[in-house]
């Protein structure tokens, strides 16, 4: 009816009026306000979803080194702005990226769990030019073929630890192996690595299964596998793990083939509910409760204390989060000119929790990687280190170069059995 | 005062809102107005079928989706030109439409509804399951923006604003065409009444399907604009969130009429700004809005303005009237 007598035109003229208005007051606030000479840390974690345990476990873990140094570096105070981004949700994070660097005018972005947001992330502050702290995705090519200038992983690659296992597996006399992992990138890449260096060695790999992430029951999986193996190698997370560790023991599969995997799937928050199930099961780690260091001592009374809780690898990344900005600012003086920022940091050496820890060019910790046994101690189920392999690089013992020219290990699904 | 004068102070004044945004607001301000133009084309898109047919969908990511997958999927694994890369995609945002139309057009209320969702979750699968050409959960990564013109880089958000401002005032330039042609009074008539449409003649199904065809063009159009504005097509895109907002847009602006959804789209994009300041539980605050709207505003709020407005001058209208013959266009 606006045609016959203008009225909703009028409406519309004054709203639009006022939503001019509105824009203008809006754009006018934020100039308002003085940049604070506080360090601003943009903290894009998952507190909903999935990777909610992990997105508090990164917070605390980070708020704890924050409590340590006072949140105070070079007489700069520094501020973390924490933002949830979800569980696998790469829009929201690229929101929430957005937000940090053009609205609260982030000096550095940290955190993310999952790889898609954190590849998602790595674009955009390659774009806006912001130092990028990543507290956990592990996806590999994040520092290999898809790296910038501005990512610094704290955390681990995904098949990093993968090469170590693979080359311990063989030097313990295994030789037949039959993979296992759930049925996505992580988990192709976490046994790509073990694959590669298992076979490398003169290892064979003779059968793959890859049962879909979140599986509900792992029998037909289990019945599948061939009985001439040595050795049953895996990747599995979260209550997969839980499930997978208890059925391959009922299923009398655990007295026949040895198994070994990488850390989650004994994870120190399912490892309770696996009690005995998981006695004697070998796994590897860049981070270990038992680990007995000052560094690590000190890091565990504090968590325990603050939180009541133990600590898990999470949490002490978030907190090597935290170390890594703070050793960096030391060294700049408090001064953070993007590029540059990362180049100190990735020239830190430094004594963490989980071992020495330094960087390579591109931005990948280097770091060292425990073997572990399960066993009780003190009437509780624990992983208890007891072989290292220090100073891994993402890259093992071959150069970068050649190294990135190989398979990724996410297209290598299937190609492990000749 | 006529008419034509207030659509020219209404146009003026829009126009300058929208020129004025990049002279005065800061850069993530330009970002946020342009993510809501974007989603406004893709509320437009459904506006066309709820507004004009009466048609309610709550899966038009589908098309929204095919297009921004299309286009990272051609750019980035195949190697084509920006320029065909979204000709391509436009194509198949149409050709999906096409083939769903067939079964979709010959439904309508909770089973188009229904019908549109179950499209929309197909598409959901097979982009988080088929990981070799889509990339499952993490999506496609490092889409750039093309260099449309020499000198000027879309990657910057100002240029990226004026080009999405242009796409924009062309699908409304479009729009207003379309739904103010024989073709769209036609689409109202079959809204209002299928029956006398076809007894005056009419090949109803066909005019349903034409809408529905390039409703689908229009949530391709947004698809690649949006596509290109996060530079990662992803499952979200398919996701039954996207395309709820995207109707509820419809609904809060107000349906059928030209200017709701972008005023739709522009409240949301802001109100979830605001409100995830001060809290994580974004949704549940949706939720109360979309409850809050439907119980003042069942026109949205233009419509809702418009009727305050109409009776307040003394309008005589029968209180009560379903919300198809408040359309203002």
């Amino acid at each position: 009816m606006i045609k016959k007598n203008g009225q909703g035109w009028v409406t519309l003229s004054i709203l639009s009026i006022a939503s001019t208005v509105v824009f203008l007051a809006d754009g006018f606030i934020p100039l308002k306000i003085h940049a604070a000479p506080a360090v601003k840390i943009g903290y894009a974690i998952s507190m909903s979803g999935v990777f909610t345990s992990y997105g508090e476990d990164l917070r605390d873990g980070l708020n704890l080194y924050m409590d340590k140094i006072g949140h105070k570096v070079a007489g700069r105070n520094i501020e973390i702005i924490v933002e949830d981004i979800g569980s696998n949700q790469v829009n929201r994070a690229l929101d929430v990226g957005r937000k940090l660097i053009q609205k609260n005018n982030i000096d550095i972005l940290a955190g993310v769990i999952d790889s898609g947001s954190a590849y998602a992330l790595a674009n955009l502050v390659e774009k806006h030019k912001i130092p990028f702290v990543i507290s956990n995705a592990g996806a590999d090519d994040l520092t290999q073929r898809k790296s910038n200038p501005y990512i610094m992983r704290v955390s681990f690659t995904n098949s990093g630890g993968s090469h170590p296992l693979g080359v311990w597996a063989f030097e313990k006399g295994y030789r037949k192996a039959v993979v296992m992992g759930s049925d996505y990138a992580a988990g192709y890449e976490h046994v790509g690595g073990i694959c590669q260096t298992f076979k490398k060695m003169g290892g064979k790999i003779i059968q793959e299964i890859w049962p879909p992430l979140g599986n509900q029951d792992f029998a037909p999986y289990l019945a599948n596998v061939n009985r001439d193996a040595d050795v049953v190698m895996v990747f599995f997370a979260a209550s997969d793990a839980l499930r997978f560790v208890k059925q391959y023991e009922e299923y009398g599969l655990k007295k026949k083939i040895p198994l070994i995997g990488k850390g989650y799937y004994l994870d120190d928050n399912i490892l309770p509910k696996q009690a005995e199930a998981a006695d004697g099961l070998i796994s590897e780690s860049h981070w270990c409760f038992l680990l007995d260091t000052p560094e690590n001592n000190e890091f565990n009374t504090a968590f325990i204390k603050k939180y009541g809780r133990r600590p898990t690898n999470i949490g002490e990344q978030g907190y090597i989060t935290g170390m890594v900005i703070a050793k960096a600012l030391e060294k700049t003086k408090g001064e953070i000119k993007s590029e540059e920022f990362v180049k100190v940091m990735r020239s830190l050496e430094f004594k963490a929790p989980r071992g020495m820890i330094k960087f390579d060019k591109y931005g990948e910790v280097i770091q060292t990687y425990y073997i572990r046994k399960v066993e009780k101690v003190k009437g509780e189920w624990q992983s208890v280190p007891f072989k290292s392999y220090p100073e891994v690089s993402q890259f093992w013992t071959w150069t970068p170069e050649e190294y990135m020219k190989m398979t990724p290990y996410m297209e290598m699904k299937g190609k492990w059995v000749e | 005062m006529n008419q034509k004068f207030w659509i020219i102070i209404f146009i003026c004044t829009s126009a300058l809102a929208f020129v004025l945004v990049p002279l005065v607001l800061p850069e993530y301000y330009i970002g946020l107005v342009t993510r809501a133009l974007i989603l406004a084309i893709l509320a437009m898109s459904i506006n066309l079928l709820l507004g004009h047919l009466g048609l309610a969908s709550v899966g038009h990511g589908v098309f929204f989706g095919i297009a921004s997958y299309t286009v990272a999927i051609l750019t980035l694994r195949i190697g084509i030109t920006p320029w065909c890369a979204m000709g391509i995609a436009i194509l198949s945002a149409v050709i999906a439409a096409g083939l769903f139309g067939f079964l979709a057009t010959r439904t309508k209320d909770i089973f188009f509804l229904a019908i549109m969702l179950a499209f929309c979750q197909v598409f959901y699968g097979i982009s988080v399951s088929w990981k070799a050409v889509t990339g499952g959960y993490d999506g496609i990564p490092g889409l750039l923006r093309p260099r449309i013109i020499p000198g000027l880089n879309l990657e910057h958000t100002i240029p990226f604003y004026i080009f999405v401002l242009l796409v924009f005032m062309i699908a409304t330039g479009g729009f207003w065409i379309l739904t103010n042609s024989p073709f769209g009074l036609t689409l109202k008539g079959i809204r209002d009444s299928e029956t006398r449409m076809k007894v005056l003649g009419y090949n109803v199904w066909l005019y349903k399907y034409l809408a529905f065809i390039i409703s689908g063009l229009i949530g391709g159009i947004s698809g690649i604009l949006h596509a290109y504005y996060d530079g990662c097509p992803n499952p979200a895109d398919f996701g039954i969130v996207r395309s709820s907002t995207a109707l509820f847009m419809v609904i809060l602006g107000g349906p059928g009429i030209l200017a709701g959804p972008v005023v739709g789209s522009i409240i949301i994009v802001f109100l979830q700004d605001l409100i995830s300041n001060i809290t994580d539980r974004w949704l549940m605050f949706l939720g109360g809005v979309y409850v809050v709207v439907v119980l003042l505003f069942p026109e949205g709020v233009l419509g809702g303005i418009k009727k305050k407005l109409d009776l307040s001058i003394g309008m005589k209208r029968e209180a009560g009237l379903p919300i198809s013959h408040l359309n203002g266009n």
